[in-house]
């Protein structure tokens, strides 16, 4: 920690006098990082748990990537790279993930992007649109894995309802591959691209837009000279966004993909066909690759788009924007919106009804409740309970640490600054498979193999740090940026009359981050009752978690089981979000009311 | 950014370091007559029949039984992963396969039951005591009766019959689901299955990760796959996906296990929908086996459960809990073989001299050849 007087090496020389300013105003700033235990205790810990819980794991798999068991004996080599890459079979899944990836970032953007323009530009008439819209934002964020594959499938399978039983076509074998892994991704996807995007349309200010029309360019023209090249970095940054969740994506391919394999199923797929030793080292090598394509479309996102939207598009339009009413615009839009609308609600329809199905015989349904028995009693009763416990302590730890973490990037200057932001943002790049590779290969025998933090694997904690890990990322954006919009003199203010940190942020901070402290605890929750690909491999027989059973059930085909399933956890994560939602209302109310109290008094 | 590195390998420093000095504390559980109180069993089985098991043992002797199913390749990944230090005790079903190759790696404990006698075919037990076997599963074929009259087409018969053009549409898609070879112990074992019919004995020797190890020619196995790949829709992830998607239409033929099938045909009401058959060249069956972990925190508790799996009273649960296979206790401990399982005539099927030795050290060999033969990891779209 002594090489903390170097930290703003950057300071250029100046005139002597702003030097010396300069230099003293450091020394008092590293004197009052060092009076601040709180601070430093907080950091260390962070440091740590980063370290241990991001870093760590990854060296593991970096380390296996490179063994070789021949003849009896482990070698290092590069080996197993070699043979992936001369392999068809490998080379192909590499190809369809990069294929998929591309198709379904593309598709998730532009529907994403219609979506956004209609809900901001737009004058859409009535509560309908709106409810549609909130409805269709929200639902894949909060469902399950699988759910809209055993919807797909149900309805345009071989033996669909509407493929087989409408139409009378025998076989829709089409459906499985490309086609079912594509149309399924764009449509969990497309919700994260549109509520990304919303928020940078509403940012941009109206009078732009508006001067190019009073000197008489056409709405056409002012959208393709204004408002693209404005949201052009926000685009890219969706694009990758999505490409990266749909490399990442595990459950979708693994069910609607038929015999196509994809980065993520074929990582599964060796390592756990009990292929012996030498599966697990290539697994561990197609992780690195997968992960190597991941990172380095994150850093792009991260590193060029990312810092570009911040410049183009500074601060909150001035105005409320006069939104576009022109029947030739709006109503194509809007019935192209609720089209697909419908159409995503209409598959949690089905699920909802496939899990009152006895089997899937579409040509002879019988309903029953024996699903719902099953999945409330038993083994069903108990996975919800592992569910709730190990999300509900994750997702505040998790907003609470996310929080921490956003208010020292912001507010501190300190050594390994740059690798908490850095590292705390890396799990959205590390697929879920590979975290939990990572995790299993690393901790089953203790910290590199010493027995040290041994106890940890097989508890239910070990779980609840995989949710946290994979959270992390949202939430210290969501904190980052509602911190930037908090100016310092409020918290320095506090200081100088001699609270020390934990104070001021408990007093000063929290409250004012408190909405988007409230919002990542429902983000993390939600993210964490629907996790899946991390923590499959954590499951052990004390700990079963709900998504894991759903994945058991959907694998056998039994999919009514697996809706019934799939729907609590829905409702679920509806009701929590719900609840989060009145809480910060009510939260937001209050602090109006007294401030308004004061006002008068 | 390099004084960040630098704090890194501070930090990774005494992580290190103070692992070091934890280690090696880990405590022996003293192991007394005592019973534990609790037991953590994986199951390779169906989920029922694994869930009845455990809710009779812990019944009969008053303990907690915690249990989680995953597959065969599942099962033995996590097992080798945990190295040693086991979350769970005893294993109980799933195919012989991780079995062997748990008890290479050192990680099974041996084990001779009270109850060794009521296994006399040496084919169910493991010559060394590392796994007893429960039950026998047959390999065979599958199908959607009204989807066949819907295409036109006729069942399989035989092994051969499966090449025949017919199975495919104008389009080269084909009707016949089948597992797939890196993933599915079912289709590990049609692959040794087929490899040693179409060897008639002939073998080769090949490098085997620096070993000389000999197996069966299996130049005509790969000819077959080739061919077979023609015909086939889709290869399933897990062995028992098929006979899943069978009763529905969403699968046409099915090759896969039989006992499945009655599974789809009793318990998940698809009756008479589906038929079944068996190759009449022979074929090949699994044995469902159990046995304890090495390292497991419960020893005592894991061998009363061995003891438990080799009676009557245990393995007749399948059959009231939807898993059908044939058992392999000995008629003279009055065991009674499923009825479902009778009534579809399971009992006239021919079975091969299935070769397990050749299997146990070479279904990773013909894996390989098998990817390298088919290379169907491109879509199907």
């Amino acid at each position: 920690m002594a090489e903390t007087s170097t930290i703003q090496e950057n300071a250029k020389p100046d005139i002597t006098d702003a030097n010396t300013y300069k230099h003293q105003a450091r020394i008092i700033e590293i004197k009052k990082f060092f009076k601040d235990p709180i601070t430093i205790v907080a950091i260390a810990g962070i440091i740590f748990f980063l370290l241990l819980f991001t870093i760590y794991p990854l060296i593991i798999l970096l380390k296996d990537a490179f063994v070789r068991r021949y003849g009896g004996v482990d070698q290092t080599t590069t080996y197993q790279f070699s043979y992936i890459f001369s392999t068809l079979n490998y080379q192909v899944s590499i190809k369809n993930s990069l294929i998929i990836g591309l198709v379904v970032a593309l598709g998730a953007t532009l529907v994403g992007f219609l979506f956004a323009y209609v809900d901001v530009y737009l004058k859409v008439k009535g509560g309908f649109m709106r409810a549609l819209f909130k409805i269709v934002s929200l639902l894949p964020l909060v469902s399950p894995p699988f759910v809209i594959s055993i919807a797909i499938i149900v309805l345009f399978g071989n033996s669909g309802l509407i493929t087989n039983r409408w139409w009378g076509i025998s076989m829709n074998q089409g459906l499985y591959g490309y086609p079912g892994v594509m149309v399924v991704e764009i449509i969990t996807f497309f919700p994260t691209a549109y509520l990304m995007l919303k928020g940078l349309l509403k940012n941009i200010d109206p009078s732009l837009e508006e001067a190019a029309r009073d000197m008489g360019a056409s709405r056409w023209h002012v959208f393709w000279t204004v408002t693209m090249p404005l949201m052009k970095p926000g685009l890219a940054n969706a694009f990758l966004v999505s490409f990266i969740e749909s490399m990442a994506d595990f459950a979708n391919p693994m069910i609607i993909g038929g015999s196509m394999e994809t980065m993520s199923t074929q990582i599964y797929n060796t390592l756990m066909g009990g292929n012996g030793i030498n599966a697990n080292y290539q697994a561990a090598a197609m992780s690195l690759i997968l992960l190597a394509i991941s990172m380095a479309f994150f850093f792009i996102q991260k590193y060029v788009f990312e810092r570009k939207s911040y410049a183009t598009i500074s601060g909150k339009a001035t105005r409320a924007r006069i939104q576009i009413d022109d029947k030739s615009v709006v109503i194509p839009l809007e019935i192209f919106c609720s089209f697909i609308s419908i159409c995503v609600i209409g598959l949690y329809v089905v699920v909802i009804m496939v899990s009152f199905w006895q089997n899937m015989d579409t040509s002879d349904i019988v309903y029953t409740i024996a699903n719902w028995k099953e999945a409330t009693t038993g083994t069903g009763l108990d996975s919800l309970k592992a569910t709730l416990l190990t999300s509900l302590i994750a997702a505040p730890l998790c907003a609470l640490m996310s929080m921490i973490i956003a208010y020292l990037i912001v507010k501190r200057k300190f050594v390994g600054r740059g690798f908490i932001e850095f590292t705390s943002m890396l799990a959205m790049a590390i697929p879920g498979t590979v975290l939990g590779l990572g995790f299993i290969r690393g901790f089953v025998k203790g910290v590199f193999h010493t027995g040290w933090m041994q106890g940890l694997y097989g508890t239910i904690w070990i779980i609840i740090i995989v949710f946290i890990v994979r959270s992390l990322p949202v939430g210290v954006r969501s904190g980052v940026a509602a911190l930037r919009q908090i100016d310092k003199s409020i918290e320095e203010s506090s200081y100088d009359m001699g609270a020390n940190s934990a104070h001021v942020f408990r007093t000063v901070t929290l409250p004012l981050i408190k909405d988007s402290f409230f919002s990542s605890l429902s983000t993390s929750f939600v993210r964490s009752i629907t996790a899946i690909s991390a923590v499959i491999l954590l499951c052990t027989s004390n700990i079963k978690l709900m998504t894991y059973v759903i994945n058991e059930f959907a694998g056998k085909g039994a999919y009514g089981i697996a809706s019934a399933y799939a729907t609590i956890l829905i409702l679920v994560a509806g009701v929590t979000i719900g609840i989060f939602d009145f809480l910060t209302g009510l939260l937001g109310k209050g602090r109006k009311i007294k401030g308004a109290k004061k006002d008068n008094g | 950014m390099r004084k960040s590195v630098k704090l890194l390998a501070t930090i990774l420093a005494i992580t290190a370091v103070s692992g070091m000095t934890s280690c090696g504390k880990t405590s022996d559980s003293s192991t007394g007559d005592n019973l534990e109180k609790e037991l953590n069993v994986i199951g390779g089985c169906e989920e029922p029949y694994l869930k009845a098991v455990c809710e009779a043992f812990a019944t009969k002797y008053s303990v907690k039984v915690n249990y989680i199913r995953l597959s065969a390749g599942e099962m033995e990944s996590k097992v080798e992963g945990e190295d040693g230090n086991p979350t769970s005790d005893v294993l109980f079903g799933g195919t012989t396969d991780p079995y062997n190759y748990l008890k290479n790696l050192n990680l099974l404990e041996k084990y001779k039951s009270v109850n060794d006698g009521n296994i006399t075919d040496s084919k169910f037990k493991d010559v060394d005591n590392y796994w007893y076997g429960i039950y026998k599963g047959i390999l065979g074929f599958m199908w959607n009766k009204a989807k066949l009259t819907e295409l036109g087409l006729t069942a399989p018969t035989s092994w051969a019959d499966l090449l025949s053009d017919k199975y495919h549409s104008a389009a080269n898609k084909g009707y016949i689901t089948w597992s797939h070879p890196s993933t599915a112990g079912t289709a590990k074992l049609t692959v040794n299955t087929i490899v040693q019919l179409k060897a008639n004995g002939k073998k080769v020797t090949y490098d085997n990760e620096g070993t000389q190890t000999t197996a069966y020619d299996d130049t005509e196995g790969m000819k077959y796959f080739k061919s077979l790949d023609t015909n086939i829709a889709e290869y399933t992830k897990s062995g028992s996906g098929a006979s899943k998607k069978v009763g529905s239409g969403e699968c046409v033929i099915g090759v896969g296990f039989l006992h499945d099938a009655i599974y789809q045909m009793v318990d998940q009401k698809y009756g008479n929908k589906i038929g079944i058959g068996a190759p009449s060249e022979g074929t090949a069956f699994e044995v469902g086996a159990t046995g304890i972990l090495k390292g497991a925190k419960n020893p005592n508790l894991a061998k009363k459960f061995v003891d438990f799996a080799l009676t009557p009273e245990c393995v007749e649960l399948g059959a009231t809990n939807g898993s059908y296979q044939f058992l392999v206790l000995d008629e003279k401990t009055g065991v009674k073989q499923p009825q479902a399982a009778i009534d579809a005539g399971l009992t006239s099927v021919k079975t091969m001299d299935y070769d397990f030795d050749d299997a146990k050290t070479n279904t990773s060999h013909y894996v390989t050849d098998w990817m390298t033969a088919v290379n169907k990891a491109a879509p199907t779209a």
